[in-house]
């Protein structure tokens, strides 16, 4: 699998808001079942997804105040871990050996990281990795059948995408097309126009980055310096596997969010079918351009 | 798969098919142990098994038993008949197959689970206890030498609807019994004859290693619900327990001591564990060391 991912390092599991307060749910890395829950004071953790009583996966749990409780026979774990309460027994003190194991977890900028490793660092800093265009917030994640490979991370670095500062006032895509000019190790020139409107067109160039392994950012520049930039992190599930966060970068405000959305949408199909050429039902990625 | 199965799983009497699923004149091609099975039931309504697919392939008769409202069927040389249920000769009782489930977990997850108390307020929430009363109260485990099961006994629990024809809540005392590795009966307070007990019963039939058909029956004292509202009853309480089977990591049962962390409620779970330790059984566990 690897595709250049290590495995201690951080990758999110989810967007913040899709945990809410008393939620709990599941999340891989790496083939590791994990346990993710918030108690209703707001913690965020990410626990080994296996009580130590009877080996249920705790992600079918439930959250009472700020405790995990089990599903099976509502053992009550606090926030340290420990277990604090055995319905069976009520008086009986919890046992010291079920505390359950965590994993490294933190929030930042709108996602949810967890680390495999030992928690000494800390995840990427998503807000210096565009300072020209604002810090990036979370838009959309994806599910991705196939596993995070060197194949996987190629195809999301050479990803294309309409600007926003391109589109019309009503922010939407549909009509435009494209056609790669050019496509090279330095990134790609798309010149994108519509059938219906031959005046409206606009040459972009692409170049992508990956400042830290499970991070991309693609760069659009179009005419008069139009710039818009999105960043994917992706969360290597297991072999089978993998689950892809769009950001996108606050300078373009609200109006890129949407639009964002729908590409990402489109990302998912086109990646999900492993479409060889693209541009014939036009997901907007520039996949065989450079052929 | 494994490759060699050992002589205790291999020496006991397994369910094939129930009576609901095999009619005469009709065959149900399942498996047994990781090999092909083959059950048929001609005109006359005698069952017999083989091994092995349907045509060419067909293998070996095996010894099979017409009982308890189900075919058995065996691979190896168990040392009796099958075991005793004299409470299936005593009148006013009803049969009801409730129907096998499919579970993709081991067979002694699934026995385990049957023999637990402590899950009913949060499994069975409701129908088999509540969040008022979580408390499992001491009862007796024993190895019964003579017959070589595991018994539970005055076993206690409130439950607000007990059995299906239960008007209400009440205090049921029960009675577990492990007539094999792979097959248990429970006996509780009846609401339909004061002073007796109704049985539930589960014969688990091992596909493979953590792929099991649950074959559930109910032979009950109740004059008042259709065979249809006591299979359902059965039926939701067991699939209730079937999402938390398939989800306990690992799937096999682990012997090790060490490997999970009983309490007190599961003395009933550490006596069986004990047991398949002791008699070696390999087959859909964790060893033991």
């Amino acid at each position: 699998m690897t595709g250049g991912l290590p495995r201690e390092d951080w990758y999110p599991v989810g967007g913040s808001g899709d945990l809410p307060p008393g939620a709990v749910r599941p999340a891989g890395l790496f083939g590791t079942d994990i346990a993710c829950w918030r108690a209703e004071s707001g913690g965020f953790h990410a626990w080994r997804n296996r009580c130590g009583h009877r080996g249920m996966r705790l992600s079918f749990g439930f959250v009472r105040g700020d405790r995990l409780a089990c599903r099976y026979h509502g053992w009550r774990y606090d926030e340290s871990g420990e277990c604090a309460f055995v319905p069976a027994h009520p008086r009986m003190k919890g046992p010291r050996k079920a505390a359950v194991p965590a994993y490294a977890s933190a929030e930042q900028d709108g996602l949810l990281w967890v680390s495999l490793g030992e928690g000494t660092t800390v995840p990427p800093a998503l807000a210096e990795l565009a300072p020209d265009d604002g810090a990036f917030t979370f838009c959309r994640g994806i599910h991705l059948p196939r596993p995070a490979d060197d194949g996987l991370m190629d195809r999301l670095s050479r990803l294309v995408f309409p600007p926003a500062a391109m589109l019309g006032d009503d922010g939407s895509a549909a009509g435009w097309r494209y056609d790669v000019r050019a496509a090279d190790e330095d990134g790609i020139e798309a010149a994108w126009h519509r059938d219906d409107d031959p005046d409206r067109r606009a040459v972009v160039r692409y170049r992508s980055s990956r400042p830290h392994p499970g991070l991309i950012v693609l760069t659009a520049e179009g005419d008069g310096n139009a710039r818009e930039s999105r960043l994917l992190a992706v969360q290597p599930v297991d072999d089978d596997a993998t689950n892809l966060y769009v950001l996108v970068a606050a300078a373009h405000g609200e109006a890129a969010r949407p639009h964002s959305a729908c590409w990402a949408r489109r990302v998912r199909w086109f990646l999900a079918n492993d479409m060889a050429d693209i541009r014939s039902y036009d997901p907007w990625t520039a996949e065989g351009a450079a052929a | 798969m494994s490759t060699e199965i050992d002589r205790f799983a291999l020496d006991q009497w397994y369910v094939v098919a129930s009576g609901v699923e095999l009619p005469p004149g009709s065959r149900r091609e399942t498996e047994l142990l990781d090999r092909p099975i083959m059950v048929d039931r001609d005109g006359a309504g005698v069952a017999t098994v083989r091994e092995g697919p349907a045509g060419n392939g067909a293998g070996p008769s095996l010894p099979c038993q017409d009982r308890y409202g189900y075919v058995w069927t065996t691979l190896g040389d168990p040392d009796r008949v099958l075991f005793d249920m004299p409470e299936f000769e005593e009148p006013g009782r009803r049969l009801v197959i409730c129907g096998g489930v499919t579970v993709r977990t081991s067979g002694p997850r699934i026995v385990e689970n049957f023999l637990d108390l402590a899950h009913f307020p949060y499994v069975h929430r409701g129908v088999l206890g509540t969040e008022d009363s979580t408390e499992v109260l001491s009862y007796k485990v024993e190895h019964r030498a003579d017959v070589d099961e595991i018994w539970a006994t005055e076993c206690g629990f409130e439950q607000p609807q007990a059995m299906a024809a239960s008007e209400g809540a009440a205090s049921v005392d029960y009675l577990y019994r492990v007539a094999q590795p792979f097959s248990a009966v429970l006996y509780k307070s009846s609401p339909g004859m004061a002073g007796a007990f109704d049985l539930i019963g589960i014969f688990v039939q091992p596909r493979r290693e953590t792929l099991c058909d649950a074959h559930a029956f109910m032979l009950v004292y109740d004059d008042v619900s259709t065979d249809d509202y006591l299979v359902q009853w059965q039926q939701s309480i067991f699939l209730q327990d079937r999402v938390i089977l398939e989800n306990q990591r690992p799937l096999r049962l682990p012997l090790k001591r060490t490997a999970e962390l009983p309490i007190p409620a599961d003395a009933s779970s550490l006596a069986y564990r004990r047991w398949l330790r002791e008699r070696g059984l390999t087959y859909g566990v964790e060893p033991a060391a």
